[in-house]
């Protein structure tokens, strides 16, 4: 053999050598860079608001789970601005936590009192943190809730509709309103109204939707007086009225409380589930709900 | 999507209209040659063998089952030359009558290969005239001089062709001059596979012995080829021992496989079955770092009957199929098949025609059983007729006209739980149509020019998009050892998989259409080259591509609600130049090929380069005779990184849960990983050597061949992925030594 029979192979071998050596840092994660998280929905419903404000945060490793110091941000001058200049100011506080397994039984939010979001208005949050940077975000609120009502002459099916300009998004609810009288003393209460019940007896509830409209089956409503029936083992149900409820959501507020949820779509294909965030300069979400109810008496 | 009946009479018009037109005569009239070229000692038919008549400059080659058509021959008497890579040339004469055509056949005998000796198989299947551009013939010899991690493959030999891009080597996906997976067209005997790999996509579900030769295009491709955007991979079986029974056998550390050949008596024919079956799973545990209870076999069957010399029927089977079956019952089971069938006639007709028509039926399923695992379900499957018709016209040597049409049919099933929590079925049947005409001249030796369309054919079906696919090859012979290529040609996609492109493994490529309101996929292709045999038996080409693709269909990443689309379509473009030096010589066998390229797609949201955009990608594949049998061979890869996208932090994702009853005010939120730009990232640097050493014995029963390989030698750590939730990097195969052991008798 010559040594022309031998070039290739050598050649292969050669650069084999060469790269033997060849090692590279390597590191899958891009470098740290802190952000605000912020997340707030201003609503109607309530004259308390509140904002929550965290941060992001990076562990040794890479099961987030490691990180038990609480992310929660208390060092922030958190204000809104209506744009007709009126400025809100929050305060922090000192909340009970849902879960304790993470972060301990306490955390931080920030809090006005004696403050409704209205409709048609503009408000522009700003989070001004000293160890972590300043973020702004900004909705305009929809116009005010009005509801509909109607029956269907041939299902005798209760139908809701809800018109607000601005809103991305609505949730409308139906309760079923009752007396429960026992021993003498009349309480009033309400019980909600799904809008199907599946095959395994699952009760499915309205779920946020971009339509404005609902329709509330007859047999339905039936069934959960029949509910408050049998829930009055001893006393006696009045059947008062129904109670609509309307929640309309700004499309900030609508389009987080959808992508967390994985679209809320029955028939999409999709098993990721993206990010959203309308903070500048940070994440999380900043949006409102406003909130309208109809009462309807029992004829 | 409905078929309009009445317009179903257009199928069977057309096939007669092209079938009996009328010979066009000159007014010498002429006669014609056609035969078939076959191997003296097997039967086995020999595609794209030369025949020339001396003394004139009239020729053919044969097709891929070995047929030859000479047409407008004056009469008279002539002598015929057969050639043809690896067997003696054989002559003959034969006397042309006016108007009539004459059959000829040749059974060429293979010349005395010494074991020694190196013949570059792949180089049979290119044609002399060739005007088609990236186009590579890969032959048994290249598939078994490219070392076998634990089993030959002939993706493994892809891989090391330019332009082809692979992602890593636990995966014989490939990705062609930026084009994604699912844009290669995998054609087995004409049988569409829509998933051609066995065991998580280690191995292609292609047994090597089985296969007589297979091509490769990366660009400009036919008119007969559509329904895809980057490639074609095209796969021709053994059709069988014609004169005895003949079989190999053979083992490796994961499977054990058999194949049988020989002679349908009485009929004049040939069959072939091969099987393969797995039967160690330890040997997976080197791939995929955990033991996987995994089994897969795979099935080829063909039967050929020569109703003459000319005129021919084959039936085709495929079948395989994996499982991973956990015993835990926390741990989810998969299930894959495939399924082909295909009936394939040919024949000439008149004094230059040559018909084939094509029958098939294709069908995949996948299934993810979740058991109690907190997997979610997945199932897919794929049932698709097609048929297809071609008439090839030899209109006076070496123009050619060619006419054709297919027809196919797929149905795609899909189910999942949703991120929603949904149980999701979606089921489409999608029809696809298409027509075409090709019409080939040129001078041999000098020039050649193949223009050709492909478009659908919307009257017949309601709802099909229109599509025109212009097509345009050129070659020029500047020298008599420089030629020039170039293509351009249109091609579209209805059929596509589509998945987040953040998944490290895919296990799941669900096929869906592409139907209204999306337009097909769309990609132009440009090629310019030059072809160069200066050097004695050495050859050198270079190629410049350019491709602009549109309507690519990705996740809608601005999904909100079950209002938005769940996929948006985008644009994408693809450059690059690749190089590619053969050499051989009496013991010696290399080639070496380089691409640089780009790659970027466009969605809703960014540009970004996809997760196969590789820069420099650099192979070194040699083999060397080194005599008595022995024979050493080593191929080395280099990839610069590929892209990825970065982690940035985590941040506590609130649900919002209570807000309508009460507040958020007190939810805990859960972790979501932060992610940088996509796919700004970059893997390291990816090489690796592997070298085989083989020893052939010439027993008087039977040949042995032992071999042993290493993949990997020097030990690279080349990352496979980085699990974003555990952190584990996992990397590709480690130093591994495999032995092979086959017996053909």
């Amino acid at each position: 053999m010559n040594y022309h029979r031998r070039t290739p192979v050598v050649m292969v071998f050669l650069c084999g050598l060469l790269f033997q050596s060849c090692e590279e840092d390597f590191s899958p994660k891009a470098p740290f860079e802190q952000k605000l998280v912020v997340f707030s929905l201003l609503t109607a419903a309530q004259d308390t608001q509140y904002v929550l404000i965290s941060r992001t945060y990076d562990v040794e490793g890479f099961d987030p789970f490691r990180n038990r110091l609480s992310p929660d941000v208390s060092d922030a001058e958190v204000k809104v601005i209506r744009d007709d200049g009126m400025t809100i100011f929050f305060q922090d506080t000192t909340i009970q936590l849902d879960s304790n397994e993470r972060y301990g039984e306490e955390g931080v939010a920030y809090y006005a009192a004696g403050f409704r979001i209205l409709p048609r208005r503009l408000y522009r949050l700003e989070v001004q943190s000293p160890a972590y940077g300043r973020v702004t975000a900004s909705f305009g609120t929809p116009d005010a809730v009005r509801i509909g009502h109607s029956i269907d002459h041939e299902t005798d099916d209760l139908l809701v509709t809800a018109i607000s300009r601005g809103a991305k998004g609505f949730l409308i609810r139906l309760f079923v309103v009752y007396k429960l009288t026992s021993d003498k003393i009349a309480v009033e209460k309400a019980l909600e109204v799904p809008i199907s019940i599946t095959n395994d007896g699952e009760r499915i509830f309205p779920q946020v939707d971009r339509l404005n409209a609902r329709r509330f089956r007859r047999d339905l409503i039936a069934a959960v007086l029949g509910d408050a029936l049998r829930s009055a083992s001893s006393g006696t149900v009045e059947d008062i009225g129904r109670r609509v409820v309307v929640w309309a959501l700004d499309p900030n507020a609508y389009n987080y409380y959808q992508i967390v949820r994985g679209f809320n779509d029955p028939f999409s294909v999709r098993v990721d589930e993206p990010d959203y965030t309308n903070i500048e300069g940070g994440l999380g979400v900043f949006g409102g709900l406003l909130v309208d109810s109809l009462f309807v008496r029992t004829q | 999507m409905a078929i309009r009946s009445d317009y179903l009479l257009v199928f069977p018009v057309l096939t007669v209209l092209l079938v009996v037109q009328p010979d066009v005569r000159c007014q010498t009239s002429p006669g014609s040659l056609r035969g078939v070229v076959t191997d003296s000692t097997t039967g086995e038919t020999l595609p794209f063998a030369n025949l020339v008549l001396e003394g004139t400059n009239l020729g053919a080659a044969t097709n891929s089952h070995g047929l030859y058509l000479i047409s407008h021959i004056p009469p008279g008497k002539y002598r015929v030359a057969v050639s043809y890579i690896g067997y003696k040339i054989a002559v003959r004469d034969v006397s042309i009558h006016s108007d009539r055509s004459t059959t000829l056949s040749f059974a060429l005998a293979p010349e005395p290969i010494e074991l020694q000796t190196v013949i570059k198989t792949g180089e049979r299947f290119r044609r002399a005239d060739e005007t088609a551009v990236s186009i590579h013939p890969i032959g048994p010899e290249e598939i078994s001089i490219v070392p076998s991690a634990v089993e030959a493959d002939i993706f493994r030999v892809i891989r090391t062709l330019p332009g082809v891009v692979s992602t890593s080597d636990v995966s014989a996906q490939f990705f062609v001059r930026g084009g994604a997976g699912d844009q290669n067209l995998i054609l087995l005997d004409g049988m569409t596979i829509y998933n051609p790999f066995h065991a998580l996509s280690l191995f292609s579900i292609f047994d090597t012995d089985i296969i007589k030769y297979a091509e490769l295009q990366t660009g400009g491709f036919g008119v007969e080829h559509g329904t895809r955007l980057s490639s074609v991979l095209n796969i021709v079986t053994r059709e069988g021992n014609r004169n005895r029974v003949t079989g190999r056998a053979s083992a490796s550390l994961l499977a054990a496989k058999t194949m049988v050949e020989g002679p349908i008596p009485f009929l004049g024919g040939s069959w072939m079955v091969s099987g393969r079956k797995s039967y160690f799973d330890g040997t997976l545990k080197k791939f995929v770092h955990q033991r996987l209870p995994l089994s897969f076999y795979d099935a080829v069957g063909s039967a050929t009957l020569w109703f003459s010399d000319i005129q021919r029927i084959s039936f085709h089977m495929f079948a395989s199929g994996d499982d991973v079956r956990n015993l835990s019952l926390t741990e989810p089971n998969y299930r894959w098949r495939n399924r082909a069938f295909g009936i394939k006639y040919t024949q000439p007709v008149s004094n230059n025609f040559l018909v084939e028509m094509f029958l098939s039926r294709s069908f995949f399923m996948g299934e993810l059983e979740s058991k109690q695992s907190n997997v979610r379900p997945v199932f897919s499957k794929v049932e698709d007729i097609f048929f297809y018709a071609n008439l090839l016209s030899i209109v006076k040597y070496p123009n050619e006209m060619m006419v054709g049409f297919m027809y196919r049919l797929p149905r795609l099933r899909y189910s999942l739980t949703n991120a929603a929590g949904f149980p999701v079925s979606v089921d489409n049947t999608l029809t696809e149509g298409a027509i075409w005409f090709q019409y080939k001249w040129g001078k041999p030796n000098k020039y050649g020019i193949e223009v050709g369309v492909r478009t659908n054919f919307p009257l017949l079906v309601e709802d099909l998009r229109y599509v025109f696919e212009p097509r345009l090859n050129v070659r020029y012979s500047v020298l008599p050892f420089l030629t020039l290529r170039g293509g351009v040609g249109r091609h579209h996609q209805q059929m596509i998989t589509v998945t987040n492109e953040d998944d490290v493994l895919p296990l799941f490529e669900a096929w869906i259409p592409v139907v209204s309101p999306f337009d097909p996929e769309q990609a132009d292709h440009f090629i310019l080259g030059m072809e160069s045999t200066a050097w004695q038996k050495v050859e050198i080409s270079v190629q410049g591509y350019y491709k602009k693709f549109r309507n690519l269909v990705s996740f809608n990443r601005d999904k909100i609600d079950r209002f938005d689309p769940d996929f948006v379509q985008g644009e994408g473009k693809s450059y690059g130049v690749e190089f590619l030096i053969r050499k051989t010589s009496e013991r010696s066998y290399w080639w070496a090929s380089y691409t640089l390229g780009w790659t970027f797609k466009r969605d809703n949201i960014s540009t970004y380069a996809p997760r196969y955009d590789r820069r420099h990608t650099l192979n070194f594949v040699a083999v060397l005779k080194l005599g008595k049998g022995w024979e050493a061979s080593g191929r080395w890869e280099f990839g610069s990184g590929l892209p990825f996208t970065q982690s940035a932090g985590f941040y506590d994702r609130l649900q919002f849960s209570g807000v309508f009853d009460s507040t958020f005010v007190g939810e805990v939120g859960a972790p979501y990983t932060v992610l940088g730009p996509k796919n700004q990232g970059r893997l390291p640097v990816y090489h690796r050597l592997d070298l085989s050493l083989s020893k052939v014995l010439n027993l008087r029963f039977a040949t042995l061949t032992a071999e042993v390989a290493i993949v990997n030698v020097y030990d690279r750590r080349n990352m496979f992925y980085f699990n974003r939730s555990s952190g584990q990097r996992v990397d590709q195969l480690p130093f591994l030594p495999t032995i092979n052991l086959s017996a053909s008798f």
